[in-house]
């Protein structure tokens, strides 16, 4: 009782600069799971693959990315290489484990969670179970005062990145061919290549694309995460909870998504700390009540 | 064919054909019985328990997997829910372990028919998503409510009724519950609503169009796994006298996974087989190397990729062809 | 003339189903062939079988002279093929230029040729350029399903069933679209319609629980109603 008038009072007198902090701080954390999710909802859309070790390849992304960091000291190069890393794993992962079993939902899932292990563990043999800090680059440390708040250039930096490749990738689905193609295997993979498409390629494509995101997700998020072992799987739960809210196989969706669940996550964490993964939670039984397909879902689907 | 020669035998040994069946099974349940006469090891007993409560989990996890073809990736879930729930009834409460029991049951009753509405409704895949998302959030809620749970310490002090202290009691107790799980799974299987699942598994719409609710049959399995995977994890809890966070992980539902992998997807031995092969292998693992987890993560990958029937009815095929062939070779000798 | 199209002995199964048993079929160069039948006969299958979709487990399917039946459905369609399906397949949230756009191969300058024919012969579709599929009408959707086949230099045109759920104007337009096409390309159409089939066909075959049972001009199958009452059922 006491503490609901509490936590009433603390919102309604939530001051300007303290309501831009906590938004700019949900966004930051947004983009991260928009990086993870875009990758994970455009898999699952086109060849209905539900990626688990999708959160691997962020995960090996902030690792890489930190060792790359760490021999060359160069940040743009980390950033560069973890995506490539990303690329390359994802293309490995869906060439040899899953292109075996395309057809068969169920031991996919099965094979994504094993992968999702496996490489989880691997972390741990190189790198060790510690957590380990990723300096920040020079250029990005430092602060900027936003009304009257000091505001890490770092998150801004996070929020620029996540809208940039947003619109990048918008423009290719939307503009280039590549995009239209992609659009339409997430409806009808079978007559995509009834018109003469080879649709496994498109499917390697889109699986090195996703995963390269989400590596990127990985390098840019770990300066302000942290990296540790565990760091994929407690990005998948949110990944999860961002697709299934907006729209499984909807890019946009998984953006609107991300920056739902990053802000209640960023506005509940401030408030009632104790609870914000259950905010997210029960968002997700309303969206799955209320609106089953998410909020930019197709309807029917698999 | 096959019933005549079960006729034949029930003649030839005088023992019904129904107990003749399960042969191997009775001659088992045998040798549990009066193993704990023959050997009080305190160390083989705690692990043959842990067997006996993780087939019960298995069996939990193949009912949904192997013979409806649901796949839950938070099944843990309940594993934990039945620990933690119970665990601190008992402890903080000072609840008797005969009403805990219906109170757990129901909790995982209402648990499993509200995620089972909300997602299977929709999408199969979407329970998958959501019992993963479930299972992590209770995961969290167990590592940071550190007044109740204690947090990653974990929690002791969860001693099972008088008469079930001794080990060879609890031991007993176990056992029962092993026997009773199976003896209702097999049942249950073979009953109509058994190979309506199946039905459902092979060809879901199809099954819709006969005109069964494909819905209801759903959560009917994954209320029935969820009360057996949430009693695994309350007699689990017991027998370890300890509450930990990592019975709330995914790498407890990836054990409930591996041994229905193992041990063959929608088979009656599988649950079993799938137990008793991986719980003392990840003892005697984990004794070696701290990395035992990856070795089990690659022989899983491997399993899925190369012998998706399940590794030991892959290995029962490769014996039967190479019993074929030495028979051929035989009679052309 | 000469045959553009042969199959010969096709064994098709689905799952457990031998649907085709045995089918032997030629189309001849720049005519209309159409496949007549009931439901069920095998008829959307034969074409199936064609393009690889549903390949044949026994038997040769020849395009140009070349055995094409051991190739993946996206090379055989890279041959020459287009291919309008039975339920259109639209791509429903694309607009009717990004449906188009996707089908097109390569060639540009022949593309915006072809869009000019398209826009001549559909007037509907250039009007819908910028809308989603999904917001045609049922008759502007078979045009654009027709159109996506068009886009390419096709060799040959495999339609199923363009009449289906179209009223009678809708049907003579797509009709008429089918007439423009003989000067272009070969067709090879599947139809129940024994009337609307009339209006453009040269050749026709007429399946039956997975074999054929008739060959031969459409003219003659015109006058024989014993034929027209035994495989084809009522017609309209």
């Amino acid at each position: 009782m006491n503490q609901q008038t509490s936590l009433e009072s603390a919102v309604f007198s939530m001051s300007l600069p303290l309501f831009m902090s906590l938004s700019l701080n949900g966004l930051s954390l947004a983009m991260l799971y928009f990086l993870i999710a875009a990758g994970f909802s455009l898999i699952f859309g086109l060849m209905s693959v539900l990626n688990l070790a999708h959160a691997s390849f962020f995960l090996w992304g902030a690792y890489s990315g930190l060792a790359i960091f760490t021999t060359t000291g160069n940040f743009t190069l980390a950033v560069i290489g973890a995506t490539i890393v990303g690329v390359i794993m994802g293309l490995l992962v869906e060439y040899l484990t899953l292109r075996p079993l395309y057809g068969n939902h169920l031991f996919q899932i099965l094979m994504t969670l094993g992968l999702l292990l496996v490489f989880e563990e691997l972390v741990k043999l190189i790198w060790g179970t510690t957590i380990l800090g990723f300096p920040r680059p020079e250029i990005l440390t430092g602060s900027l005062v936003i009304l009257g708040r000091y505001f890490p250039v770092y998150r801004l930096f996070i929020i620029i990145a996540g809208i940039v490749v947003f619109i990048a990738v918008y423009l290719i689905l939307n503009r280039t061919k590549i995009g239209i193609t992609v659009r339409a295997g997430v409806e009808d993979e079978g007559m995509v290549q009834a018109l003469g498409i080879d649709i496994r390629k498109v499917f390697s494509g889109v699986f090195g694309l996703g995963a390269g995101l989400a590596a990127l997700g990985g390098v840019i998020g770990a300066p302000f995460l942290g990296v540790y072992p565990e760091l994929g799987f407690e990005m998948l739960v949110p990944a999860l909870i961002v697709v299934i809210i907006g729209g499984l196989g909807s890019f946009h969706g998984s953006f609107v998504g991300a920056v739902i669940i990053g802000l209640s996550q960023s506005f509940g964490g401030y408030f009632i700390p104790e609870f914000a993964l259950a905010i997210n939670v029960a968002l997700l039984a309303i969206v799955l009540l209320i609106k089953p397909t998410g909020l930019f879902g197709i309807e029917g689907g698999h | 064919m096959a019933m005549n020669q079960v006729n034949l035998e029930e003649k030839m040994t005088g023992i019904p054909a129904a107990l003749w069946r399960y042969k191997y099974g009775l001659i088992l349940l045998v040798l549990f019985l009066i193993y704990p006469l023959v050997t009080p090891s305190i160390y083989h007993l705690s692990l043959l328990i842990e067997v006996f409560i993780f087939t019960v989990f298995a069996i939990s996890y193949n009912l949904m997997l192997g013979y409806t073809g649901i796949i839950s990736l938070g099944h843990a879930l309940f594993f934990g829910m039945g620990g933690y729930v119970g665990g601190l009834l008992m402890v903080e409460a000072d609840y008797p372990f005969l009403l805990i029991i219906p109170i757990i049951v129901l909790i995982a009753i209402a648990l499993s028919v509200i995620i089972g509405f909300l997602t299977l409704r929709v999408r199969a895949i979407f329970f998958a998503m959501v019992t993963m998302a479930i299972a992590t959030f209770f995961w969290i809620v167990a590592q940071r409510w550190t007044d109740m749970t204690g947090g990653d310490d974990g929690m002791g002090g969860i001693i099972p009724p008088d008469l079930l202290l001794p080990r060879e009691n609890y031991y007993y107790f176990t056992l029962i519950f092993m026997v009773l799980a199976y003896l209702f799974f097999i049942r249950f299987v073979n009953s109509p609503t058994g190979r309506i699942l199946e039905a459902i598994r092979e060809n879901e719409e199809r099954t819709r169009h006969l005109g069964y609710n494909v819905l209801n049959f759903k959560i009917i399995v994954i209320v029935i796994a969820g009360i057996m995977a949430t009693l695994s994890g309350f007699f689990y809890t017991l027998s370890m006298r300890f509450l930990h966070p990592s019975y709330l992980d995914v790498d407890t539902t990836l054990d409930a996974l591996l041994m229905t992998v193992i041990g063959g997807m929608g088979t009656i031995t599988g649950p079993f087989i799938g137990a008793v092969v991986v719980k003392p292998l990840e003892h005697v693992m984990s004794t070696y190397t701290e990395h035992w987890l990856l070795i089990f993560g690659i022989i899983y990958v491997l399993i899925v990729l190369f012998l998706p029937k399940g590794l030991v009815p892959s290995l029962k095929d490769q014996a039967d062809r190479l019993r074929l062939l030495g028979r051929k070779l035989l009679s052309k000798n | 003339m000469k045959n553009l199209l042969e199959l010969e002995n096709v064994h098709t199964y689905i799952g457990q189903y031998h649907i085709l048993q045995g089918i032997s079929m030629e189309v001849p160069e720049g005519a209309v062939t159409v496949i007549l039948g009931r439901n069920g006969a095998g008829k959307t299958t034969t074409l199936e079988t064609i393009l690889g979709i549903k390949p044949p487990s026994k038997g040769t399917v020849r395009f140009k002279g070349e055995d094409i039946h051991k190739l993946s459905l996206h090379n055989i369609v890279k041959k020459g093929i287009g291919y309008v399906p039975e339920d259109k397949r639209l791509f429903g949230t694309l607009t009717v230029e990004e449906n188009l756009r996707l089908a097109e191969r390569n060639k540009q300058d022949f593309h915006r040729e072809r869009r000019e024919l398209i826009w001549d012969l559909f007037p509907d579709l250039k009007r819908a350029w910028k809308r989603p599929a999904s917001t045609l009408s049922g008759g502007q959707q078979q045009m654009l399903s027709i159109a996506r086949a068009m886009i390419n230099d096709n060799s040959i045109m495999l339609i199923d069933e363009p009449s289906m759920g179209l009223a009678p104007k809708l049907v003579q337009e797509v009709m008429s679209a089918v007439e423009q096409m003989k000067g272009l390309t070969t067709v090879l159409m599947v139809e129940q319609n024994l009337k609307v089939a009339e209006s453009v066909a040269d050749r026709c075959y007429i399946l039956d629980n997975g074999m054929i049972v008739y060959s031969g001009d459409i003219k003659e199958l015109v006058k024989d109603e014993e034929l027209q009452n035994n495989y084809l059922g009522v017609t309209v």
